[in-house]
């Protein structure tokens, strides 16, 4: 029996590990003497992670002005540290790919991922904060912490969803209610097994309540808006039945005005579907 | 294998530690830099400049990579524009400007603006690298700084660029807030301006005001001035009204003397006039009397004298003639005819009009065309003799002023409340300069000198009696065609038999019907008449009369009638009395009584409901509302 979410992600760490290539990138872009050549050797070693990022950095995403059709190029469009993010979020679907997915429809998981990624991209960028990418991650990686229940602790995922259907509560209440411990802990520890950095397990650890975050309310309000608006316009599901609730100091301290929303959630809709193909293609 | 393998790991570990150190030394420097960054923002006034913010974040640039050029845009803030503020090498502006208008126009510049970090576009400078880098705060783009990269410099590692964006991210805020500094010092600067130029205005607008005070106060003294002069002009004008009021009044009072005079004197002229009618009449008696007797005296007839005798007695007829009228009209004139005014069946009067023309106009063989039939169901308001005095004088004149075989024709035609009767001749008819004398007295138009006999005075009458009778009078003439007389009298009320075909349709008459007592105390003989005829439809109904309140009330105490119908203007005692007495008698009580009356003012239909009145009919009496309140108060249905 499961008591803790630590636990949880102890028993699944094996089976979910992050890709080789990530480290390496990470390594490198560390690294003083490492530039942008080196990375581009390093992609160009792995066929299918190139072509996806070619495809991203032409993508909408991106909205480059001209076609891009080398890796060097790409990374100069995309930029290197949001490349690192970049791979991880390319990388992260395919490392759940062999989960049974018999109690969650995993397409639906992920667009509703790619779907709130997004929107915390747009949001990020009209904050003007420098690494967009980041919070791409951030919004994919999320409810990651879910998969991990789906996959460990089936049984009681079914009830904890059955009561927030029958008791009309969000969802992660009802995980905390019924399993003692919900999807944003999981994904926090799942985080830290990764060995990501604090202000990622801090983001995704508090996504649902961003104003109690000491350091990082400001990431996690963007994941939380962003999963919200998502609910809302109903791309993709993560098990979520209803529209969670608002952090309203958490909106109020992301100082963004509401007339914002419009334009972001038509620039979310142009993009998505393209998003969709290009991250889930044979995942 | 020990020893060549150990040398091998030494030599491995010493450049690992190598590694180590430089990465340490790098991590140092990039943290002094990182410290020292608040250089950027100037410390003192004079440094919190653009130009400052430019130089010191150029030096920390470009001691990470070689540069051949770097420079800085700045945000026109008038039309938004890009526009290059700091260039070096300054040699080098004119061909950096071209590089960014194809940045520009390839799109790559506003990507840029858009990333958040430093950027390479695809675009190069002769062959070398270009590096973009946005200046911006959270809110908004100051500018965007450009570097050239040196050809021989080999792509700056992932760590330098992050540094330069890091600088460059600082110096975004450092231009951000010496925009600021620059804002408030020109805010303080133009509020300081303000201030003394507002104290200027205000001592002008002082003295702009102390200067209309005095205009104000002169103007003021002058209008003072002007006020007491026209005031005594108003002063004047008030007398002068006040005087010409004096002589409006004054003349007022002569015009109601002068009035009274000319009514007293009327009154004295027919006073005059039927005292010396009467006068008159006495000695013509006696020499109509007389003729008469000689017209007897066979001996005088034989005489010479003769002729004299009918010569003597048709004049004498003639002044009688003359003074009957002249006496009428004095009558009329004195208000002393009494006007009895009722409805009454036109044909009936035509009838007797005619029956007394009709051998006048036998003798001068003229046609008297018969009447329509429908004059039988006429009725007209007015006074019985009166009206039949106005036809005869129209027909006798039709008839007296006609041609040999002429005809005399009578016309109706009448709306709903207005009678027009049309007496039309062909004889000679009236020239048109006579046609003004027409209505005055002793005037006969043209015919003074002919045979036949008049007084003149007989349509002076005529028009003085329809006015009596609220009617009018006028004529049309055509000289040798006829003359038209029109009257136009009011429509007697809608009786029974003004529209009998219409009334019948809708309230048929029903029957056989309970008999009961109706008992009408009234003065006037024509609305016992009328009521009378009314309930001569039903020989079921018996009506009893009375002519006045206390031979009704003993009528009502001896009949015990069913209904009692009251006239209210009834002599010595009035129909509220009356009505009074029957309802405090226990034998006469429980008899509803009607009231029927002339007077419709609302105030006395109340007096008469407070009275004991069953109900408050006013004249002229609506038939078919009468007949329905009799109905109602015997329990059955008259009209269908």
């Amino acid at each position: 029996m499961v008591s803790n979410a630590i636990q949880l992600v102890n028993n699944v760490e094996s089976v979910v590990s992050l890709p080789t290539i990530f480290s390496r990138i990470d390594e490198l872009i560390n690294s003083p003497d490492s530039n942008l050549t080196d990375i581009a050797d390093v992609i160009s070693d792995d066929p299918g992670l190139s072509v996806r990022l070619l495809k991203v950095a032409n993508s909408a995403m991106f909205n480059f002005p001209a076609e891009i059709n080398t890796i060097t190029r790409a990374i100069t469009v995309i930029g290197t540290r949001q490349l690192r993010d970049l791979v991880l979020a390319t990388k992260v679907i395919s490392v759940f790919k062999d989960i049974d997915s018999d109690i969650i429809n995993m397409e639906e998981f992920w667009k509703h991922s790619i779907a709130t990624g997004i929107m915390a991209r747009i949001l990020a960028s009209l904050r003007r904060e420098p690494n967009t990418e980041y919070y791409y991650l951030l919004g994919l990686l999320h409810e990651v912490g879910r998969l991990v229940m789906y996959m460990e602790i089936p049984d009681l995922m079914s009830r904890a969803v059955t009561n927030s259907i029958e008791n009309n509560v969000a969802l992660h209440q009802s995980e905390l209610s019924v399993i003692g411990f919900d999807h944003s802990m999981v994904g926090a520890e799942l985080m830290a097994a990764w060995n990501l950095p604090e202000s990622m397990r801090d983001a995704i650890c508090y996504h649902h309540r961003p104003s109690l975050s000491l350091n990082y309310a400001d990431d996690a309000g963007i994941i939380h808006v962003s999963d919200l608006v998502v609910n809302a316009l109903e791309l993709g599901s993560s098990g979520e039945s209803d529209i969670p609730p608002l952090d309203e100091q958490a909106w109020e301290s992301l100082d963004l005005s509401q007339f914002v929303l419009p334009d972001a959630v038509e620039q979310l809709e142009n993009q998505y579907q393209e998003a969709v193909d290009i991250f889930l293609e044979d995942a | 294998m020990s020893g060549r393998d150990d040398k091998q790991e030494l030599l491995q570990l010493r450049k690992r530690v190598d590694y180590l150190e430089r990465i340490n030394q790098q991590y140092i420097s990039t943290l002094d830099t990182l410290n020292s960054l608040g250089d950027i923002h100037g410390n003192v006034k004079q440094k919190r400049s653009p130009q400052h913010i430019f130089s010191s974040t150029r030096q920390y640039i470009c001691r990470l990579a070689h540069f051949d050029l770097t420079a800085f845009l700045m945000v026109n803030e008038d039309n938004n524009s890009f526009e290059i503020d700091d260039c070096v090498p300054l040699s080098a502006c004119d061909g950096l400007q071209k590089t960014i208008d194809q940045l520009i126009d390839r799109g790559e510049f506003g990507w840029a603006l858009n990333q958040n970090r430093i950027c390479e576009p695809q675009l190069r400078m002769d062959g070398r690298r270009i590096l973009l880098h946005v200046l911006a705060s959270r809110t908004r783009i100051r500018g965007m700084f450009v570097g050239v990269l040196n050809e021989t410099e080999s792509v700056p590692s992932v760590m330098t660029l992050g540094l330069i964006s890091a600088i460059l991210y600082n110096s975004a805020y450092a231009l951000e807030s010496a925009m600021l500094y620059k804002m408030v010092l020109e805010q303080n600067e133009k509020l300081e301006s303000k201030v003394v130029e507002r104290t200027q205005e205000l001592n002008l607008a002082q003295e702009a005001l102390k200067k209309s005070n005095e205009e104000l106060e002169e103007r003021v003294k002058l209008r003072t001035a002007e006020l007491s002069s026209s005031n005594k002009k108003l002063i004047a004008e008030v007398d002068r009204r006040k005087k010409i009021e004096a002589s409006l009044r004054q003349s007022e009072e002569q015009l109601i003397v002068a009035r009274q005079l000319a009514e007293s004197a009327n009154h004295a002229k027919s006073d005059f006039l039927s005292k010396m009618s009467h006068e008159l009449r006495t000695p013509l008696n006696a020499i109509l009397g007389f003729s008469q007797v000689l017209e007897l005296d066979e001996e005088f007839l034989q005489s010479s004298n003769a002729p004299f005798i009918d010569e003597i007695r048709t004049a004498g007829e003639h002044l009688l003639n003359l003074i009957n009228e002249v006496l009428d009209l004095s009558k009329i004139e004195a208000g002393k005819i009494d006007v009895q005014m009722e409805n009454i069946n036109f044909g009936e009067v035509m009838r007797e009009c005619y029956a007394l023309i009709n051998p006048m106009a036998k003798e001068k063989n003229i046609k008297l065309i018969p009447l329509a039939d429908n004059a039988e169901k006429i009725y007209i308001y007015a006074d019985r003799t009166l009206i039949k005095q106005v036809l005869i004088n129209l027909l006798s004149n039709a008839v007296k002023y006609n041609q040999d075989d002429g005809t005399v024709e009578v016309k109706l035609e009448h709306d709903s409340n207005r009678l027009q009767i049309s007496v039309i001749d062909n004889g000679v008819g009236i020239r048109d300069d006579k046609k003004q004398f027409m209505f005055q007295p002793f005037n006969r138009l043209g015919v003074e000198a002919s045979n036949i006999e008049g007084t003149g005075m007989g349509l002076v009458i005529t028009r003085h009696l329809v006015e009596l009778m609220d009617g009018e009078i006028e004529f049309e003439s055509e000289f040798g065609q006829g003359t038209e007389f029109i009257l136009k009298f009011n429509l007697g009320f809608a009786s029974f038999e003004t529209a009998p075909n219409k009334t019948e349709q809708s309230h048929g008459i029903v029957s056989s019907i309970n008999g009961f007592t109706v008992l009408y105390i009234e003065d006037s003989a024509p609305n016992i008449r009328l009521v009378e005829s009314i309930l001569s439809k039903w020989p079921e109904i018996e009506l009893q009369s009375a002519l006045s309140a206390e031979e009704g009330i003993a009528l009502a105490t001896k009949l015990k009638p069913d209904i009692v119908l009251m006239d209210i203007n009834l002599p010595n005692m009035d129909g509220y009395e009356a009505v009074r007495i029957l309802k405090s008698d226990p034998a006469t009580a429980s008899i509803p009584v009607i009231a029927l009356s002339a007077n419709a003012m609302k105030k006395s239909v109340k007096e008469g409901m407070d009275s004991g009145f069953e109900r408050y009919l006013t004249k002229p009496l609506k038939v078919v509302e009468f007949l329905k309140l009799l109905g109602t108060l015997t329990g059955q249905v008259l009209l269908e």
